[in-house]
C-alpha cells in the first residue's frame, strides 16, 4: 500500500492537498493507497512510526511544530524520506519585505546562528530561553524559508494555491 | 466568480474572533507580556491561512488585500524578537480597519459576485486607502515600531 502523509494545520487546506494526492494516485493507477492527514509536525511525528510513508507533504507555517522544524527532525529519523514543502506563493517576498533589521548580522553569521537552531531541533530537545523552531529562526534572521527547506532535504516546493492538475502531476512523479 | 465561493470564504472568516485576537495582541505588545510572541504568531497564522483560503477559492480582490495585510502583520510577527516598543499606537487601528474591509468586501461580493470593485466608489476608496496604509506600515516600519539589535544568545 502507498502511504502519503499530508501535514497542514488548516483543515480546508489539508482537504485540498489530500484531494490532489488522491488525484495523483489515480494518475499513476495506484488503487491501494492511504492519505493520512496530520494537523502539525508533532501529530505527524506521532503517527508516522505506524505506517512508513512513500511521500510527505509539509505546510511551512504551522503551530506547535512548523514545517521546517518537522523537515529537519524527520530527516534525522528517516534520511531517505521524500518530502515536498507546501508554501504560499509570496513567502519569499513577505520575508524580504518584512525583515529589514538584520543588517548588523553578516550572512555567514546568520547561517551559523541558523545552524545552531537546526542542530538543536534535530535532537528533538527544546532548550528554554532559546529559539526552538527553524521557521522562527529563519524569520528572525530574515532568511528565505524555501531556500532553507531545499538545503535541508526537501525535494520540491508546491506553491499554493494549487492548480490541481499541475500539483497532482508533480506529486505523481514521486509515487513511482 | 460564483456566489458559493464567497460563501465558502465567509465560513472561514470569523471577524469577531479575529478582533479578539488583535485586541489580545495589542495588549500583549503594549504591556510586553510573556505571551506576546505566541499571540502574534497565532494571529499571523490565522491571517496566513485566510489568505490561502481566498487564493484557493480564487477571490481576486480578497487575495490582493490579504497579501498586503499579511505583510503588515508580518512586520510584527517576523521581527518579534527585535520588537521592543510601539512608537505609534494607531498602527493597531489599521488592523481593525483591515478586518472591516474584509467583511465589507466579502458581503458585497456575496450579494454581487460579478461586481467590479471600482464601480462601488465608496468601497473602492476604502479598499485603496487600506492597502496604502498597509504599504506605509511595511515601508516605514521604524515609524511605528521600535526595534533592537538581534540577540544572538537566542540561537
Amino acid at each position: 500500500m502507498v502511504i502519503v502523509y499530508c501535514v497542514d494545520d488548516d483543515a480546508f487546506h489539508l482537504g485540498k492537498i489530500q484531494k490532489v494526492v488522491e488525484k495523483a494516485c489515480g494518475l499513476k493507477g495506484i488503487n491501494d493507497f492511504e492519505v493520512i492527514g496530520c494537523k502539525d509536525g508533532y501529530d505527524f511525528l506521532a503517527k508516522v512510526p505506524q505506517k512508513k510513508p512513500k511521500l510527505i507533504t509539509l505546510d511551512i507555517n504551522m503551530p506547535n511544530f512548523d514545517g521546517l522544524s518537522t523537515l529537519v527532525r524527520y530527516k534525522v529519523l528517516n534520511p531517505s524520506a521524500t518530502i515536498l514543502m507546501v508554501s504560499s506563493e509570496n513567502e519569499a517576498v513577505v520575508q524580504r519585505l518584512t525583515s529589514k533589521h538584520h543588517t548588523n548580522v553578516d550572512p555567514q553569521k546568520k547561517q551559523a546562528l541558523l545552524k545552531s537552531v537546526i542542530d538543536r531541533v534535530k535532537t528533538g530537545n527544546k532548550e528554554p530561553g532559546k529559539i526552538n523552531s527553524v521557521l522562527e529562526a529563519v524569520s528572525s534572521l530574515g532568511l528565505d524559508p524555501l531556500s532553507v527547506a531545499m538545503k535541508n532535504g526537501a525535494r520540491e516546493i508546491l506553491q499554493k494555491p494549487f492548480d490541481v492538475d499541475q500539483a497532482s502531476t508533480i506529486i505523481a512523479r514521486y509515487l513511482t | 466568480m460564483e456566489k458559493d465561493q464567497v460563501e465558502e470564504f465567509i465560513l472561514h472568516f470569523d471577524k469577531m474572533e479575529l478582533e479578539n485576537q488583535f485586541l489580545g495582541m495589542e495588549n500583549a505588545l503594549m504591556e510586553n507580556t510573556a505571551d506576546k510572541q505566541e499571540k502574534v504568531q497565532s494571529l499571523f497564522r490565522e491571517i496566513h491561512s485566510l489568505k490561502g483560503t481566498a487564493a484557493i477559492l480564487k477571490i481576486p480582490d480578497l487575495i490582493k488585500f490579504l497579501h498586503i495585510y499579511e505583510e503588515a502583520l508580518g512586520v510584527i510577527s517576523r521581527n518579534i524578537h527585535q520588537l521592543v516598543g510601539i512608537r505609534r499606537k494607531d498602527v493597531f487601528d489599521f488592523f481593525f480597519r483591515g478586518l472591516d474591509l474584509v467583511e465589507r468586501l466579502t458581503f458585497t461580493l456575496r450579494d454581487s459576485p460579478n461586481l467590479i470593485i471600482k464601480n462601488n466608489k465608496e468601497l473602492f476608496n476604502f479598499y485603496i486607502q487600506t492597502i496604502v496604509d498597509a504599504r506605509e506600515i511595511v515601508a516605514n516600519q521604524e515609524v511605528y515600531f521600535e526595534f533592537a539589535a538581534l540577540d544572538e544568545d537566542l540561537f
